[in-house]
């Protein structure tokens, strides 16, 4: 019965939205070097924080709706975008580019091969899981993905162990998060593809609500599940590649915001999806707010921030309210 | 209404179902009963598309199912699991309304008429009381009522139900059983079960068809179906069949004694 | 995860082991050819700036293992290798048995530890200017019995310095150009106040936009560069095609900063030059001094 426009959607949605310009605006006034009001549109440095701003609001929903994908999908709580192998994956294509000097190729080689790792990941995860039929069952799905991510996994710590130390630095850095933005291009792909990616899936946002029955129950509701599975992948895989291709690692948001915003919002998938975006954006956009100010004028990693902030937060949300959404 | 033609259908390369012929017609209470493996899930799922035939052919309301998509096929027949493991909290309007999904536009919202269906639904199964409560916060008598009113809200022309109170204590079990009868009865519902328990299956069902490895080994009224000659064939026990007292049909007492039809392959005594 | 990790661990172990034993045959071979004048010290050099040092004390026909790194004076190319600068192979070590290694901030205390058991002299030495660079010298010239040497290059590179200096009194302090260090992209790093190269950098004629920063490495806010305006910026890696001032420039927000808007991006320093903190290092200070006097930079 709910949908985009009923009146707990509006509330809901609402009041995300404002937290999300609420963030945007602590985001682009705080950082290393304090900003007037004065020179904050001409100065070089209010475009910096607005470049990086955007990749805040843009990363964060790009991996919130993939991890609310990916627990309709898999039916499972614990599943966030990396839980395919997707980390390890991009992580090896990124780690490799550092170690082999490939960004001397240009300033894209990074996002590339990270792109490349994370979605070549889940093409072998899918590969891997599918039955003759052609059909990729959900537990196979999970089990190939721990499998294909302890691998790739391993290949990566090769990788770091063997590594000159000054390139070392880097792939820790990488392997941390970061949104260090240096040019508008790579934000505006990225920016077009998680956009597009969300689009789709509010729209078929309803059939994830199917596929939260059970992947039989859903056929029974008339729903082409494999092809359903095969689009939600797909949208969900290039959110989080794309993601991680400009921002490296930030681990943890795709995994608590969904939850968190379940809690509030319900679990139909209609509003959840945007709701979690809305906030994931909000949430890392204030991450790293405090991630460029605590220590300035270093930065501490946001993968660190997002751990520190959202454990503790979550586990009070679950204490307030007796039953989880998750049974 | 439902009509299965020589099919042959399995998994993995091995045949489950074997050249099965079974005809249903509009409006009939059929049971499914047979022992364990004898194909009787697997049957339903050839009836509802999900396993596709390997040979022979599944025809739906005079339609070859091969022919027909998803949507087409949840518009006739909905399916009821035995047990639905659902962890989100949907409210159970909300999961009833999914039963809607086959009607709706591709990016359609839900209409006036469909949630007025969704209030019948939930009345025709007695859950229009806890309408709005979590799906995760009620018995398993209540969930399985409020799955029935979401396979009442695909309004099916036939209901396919696996083992639909094998979770239920007695009290539940008839009002289901019960609610599933009205319907049949009111509005012509063709309904086809899987049972476990034959007694419930003698009570409520029009005709029984008896499986036995994936094949069909009898099919007709209670009465002809269960005789204690067939159930010692299939099942490999002996039982006594008597008369329902108040229902005058068969009624199948289990013997709690040792068994007869089985070898003993040792004679070592064991000393508990 | 840790059954494939141990697998891969193990694997490396023997294929160091193995590359070790490659390297011993490999350089026993040369060693046959250079035959030492007198019985002298074995040294081992675990920084391929000491490896310099040594050489320019002439002390090089000691040296009877380096790290990987240790690639200048191209005579260096003979000697056995222990492994990679700031990971040496402590097995490798030992079978050398070296009378005397010397380090130049040796990360692991536990390699020094080792190597002190078995009854080898270890000399770390911690380079954060150039005094501390002059005080290294000494010490390893009394180590390896070339004092005199050892006060001879001192004196060189302090008169040299002091040659650089006299030029950039003609620059009041006020007017020092600001130079932004930048040692890698990703992340954005940076020298700070304890670091060589912001000795470098004052000897130069400079003044380090980083100096506040009490670390002597560290990451930076972009943010930060674009608010310390610097007039020049040296730019580390030279992996990067292009010209570095027009990449810089493509930075958002980084097109408005001097040093990018003037052009006046280095980065055709050679970065052994700036980066190692050995004898060379003066040729740094020079090189650096020519560029900060230049009035305009390229184009």
């Amino acid at each position: 019965m709910s949908t985009l426009c009923d009146k707990k959607s509006l509330a809901v949605l609402g009041v995300l939205l404002l937290a999300l310009v609420a963030a945007c605006l602590v985001s682009l006034l705080a950082g290393a070097v304090p900003l007037s009001a004065d020179d904050v549109w001409h100065s070089g440095i209010f475009r910096l924080r607005l470049a990086r701003t955007a990749l805040g609001v843009v990363a964060g929903a790009g991996l919130s709706a993939a991890g609310v994908i990916f627990q309709a999908i898999l039916r499972n709580p614990l599943a966030e975008p990396y839980v395919l192998g997707v980390s390890s994956g991009a992580g090896l294509g990124a780690s490799l580019a550092i170690v082999l000097g490939l960004s001397a190729a240009g300033a894209w080689t990074l996002p590339a091969t990270a792109f490349a790792g994370a979605l070549g990941t889940i093409l072998l995860v899918y590969a891997l899981a599918r039955t003759p039929t052609g059909a990729a069952p959900v537990q196979t799905l999970l089990l190939s993905g721990v499998v294909i991510s302890a691998v790739l996994g391993s290949i990566l710590m090769f990788v770091v162990s063997i590594s000159p130390s000054e390139k070392l630095h880097g792939i820790v850095w990488w392997l941390l998060g970061n949104l260090q933005v240096f040019d508008w291009g790579l934000l505006r792909i990225v920016s077009a593809v998680v956009g597009a990616g969300l689009a789709v899936s509010v729209l078929f946002a309803r059939d994830l609500n199917l596929m939260a029955l059970g992947e039989e129950p859903a056929a029974h509701l008339g729903l082409d599940v494999e092809w359903t599975k095969k689009l939600f992948f797909l949208l969900a895989s290039l959110m989080t590649g794309a993601t991680v291709a400009a921002c490296g690692l930030i681990g943890f948001v795709g995994l608590m915001v969904p939850h968190t915003v379940r809690l509030v919002a319900g679990p139909d998938h209609r509003r959840l999806v945007t709701a979690s975006a809305l906030a994931g954006a909000a949430f890392l956009v204030l991450a790293d707010s405090i991630a460029r100010t605590i220590i300035a004028p270093r930065e501490v990693p946001i993968g660190v921030i997002t751990a520190i902030l959202g454990g503790p937060f979550f586990l009070g949300l679950l204490r307030k309210r007796k039953a989880s959404y998750w049974d | 209404m439902l009509s299965l033609q020589n099919v042959s259908a399995g998994y993995a390369g091995r045949f489950v179902l074997q050249n099965v012929v079974v005809d249903i017609a509009a409006g009939e209470f059929v049971g499914l009963i047979g022992p364990n493996g004898s194909g009787k899930t697997t049957l339903l799922r050839v009836i509802s598309g999900v396993l596709p035939a390997q040979h022979g052919e599944v025809r739906l309301a005079g339609h070859n199912l091969r022919e027909m998509g998803r949507r087409d096929v949840a518009r006739i027949v909905a399916h009821l699991l035995q047990d639905h493991a659902l962890g989100l909290a949907f409210s159970v309007r909300e999961v009833v309304l999914m039963g809607r999904s086959p009607h709706l536009p591709r990016f359609g919202r839900e209409t006036e008429r469909d949630l007025a269906i969704v209030e019948t639904a939930m009345d025709l199964a007695d859950v229009s009381h806890i309408a709005d409560r979590p799906i995760t916060e009620i018995s398993g008598g209540e969930r399985q009522r409020a799955f029935i009113a979401m396979c009442l809200a695909q309004e099916p022309q036939a209901l396919l139900l696996d083992e639909p109170t094998s979770h239920l204590d007695i009290g539940h079990q008839l009002s289901v059983l019960n609610l599933i009868r009205n319907l049949n009865r009111q509005t012509r519902l063709t309904v086809v079960a899987v049972f476990h328990d034959l007694n419930l299956a003698a009570e409520y069902c029009d005709r029984l068809i008896l499986l036995d490895q994936g094949r069909v080994v009898a099919a007709g009224a209670p009465m002809e179906v269960l005789t204690a000659e067939m159930i010692l064939n299939v099942y490999g026990v002996s039982v006594f069949v008597g008369r329902n007292p108040v229902s005058d049909g068969p009624h199948v007492v289990l013997v709690a004694s040792g068994c007869p039809g089985v070898e003993r392959k040792s004679a070592i005594p064991l000393h508990i | 995860m840790n059954n494939p990790a141990k697998r891969f661990w193990k694997a490396l172990a023997a294929i160091y082991l193995v590359a070790a034993g490659f390297a011993v045959l490999g350089c026993s071979r040369n060693a046959s050819h250079d035959s030492p004048t007198n019985a002298k010290l074995r040294i081992v050099s675990l920084a391929p700036s000491m490896t310099e040092v040594l050489f320019r004390l002439g002390a090089g026909e000691s040296l009877i293992g380096a790290t990987d790194h240790c690639d200048y004076p191209p005579e260096a190319a003979r000697i056995e290798r222990v492994g990679a600068f700031g990971a040496p192979n402590v097995e490798k070590l030992l079978a050398l048995s070296p009378d005397l290694v010397i380090a130049a901030g040796l990360e692991r205390e536990e390699v020094a530890e080792v190597l002190r058991r078995s009854g080898i002299r270890v000399l770390d030495v911690q380079i954060r200017n150039f005094e501390e660079l002059f005080d290294a010298i000494r010490q390893i010239g009394e180590a390896v019995d070339r004092l005199q040497q050892a006060e001879g290059v001192v004196a060189r590179m302090r008169a040299q310095l002091e040659a650089v200096k006299a030029q950039n009194e003609t620059t009041p302090r006020g007017h020092r150009p600001k130079v932004f260090v930048e040692i890698g992209d990703h992340p954005l790093m940076t020298a700070g106040g304890t670091s060589f190269l912001d000795d470098l950098i004052v000897r130069a004629g400079g003044v380090n936009v980083a100096h506040e920063i009490s670390q002597a490495y560290t990451s930076i806010n972009p943010e930060k560069v674009i608010e310390w305006n610097p007039d020049i910026i040296i730019v580390a890696q030279m992996d990067r095609p292009g010209d570095a001032a027009v990449q810089l420039s493509r930075r958002i927000g980084w097109a408005d900063i001097s040093a990018v808007r003037n052009g006046r991006v280095i980065d055709d320093i050679h970065p052994d030059l700036l980066f190692r903190p050995g004898p060379r290092l003066i040729d740094g200070v020079k090189a650096l001094a020519a560029r900060l006097h230049k009035p305009e930079g390229k184009q």
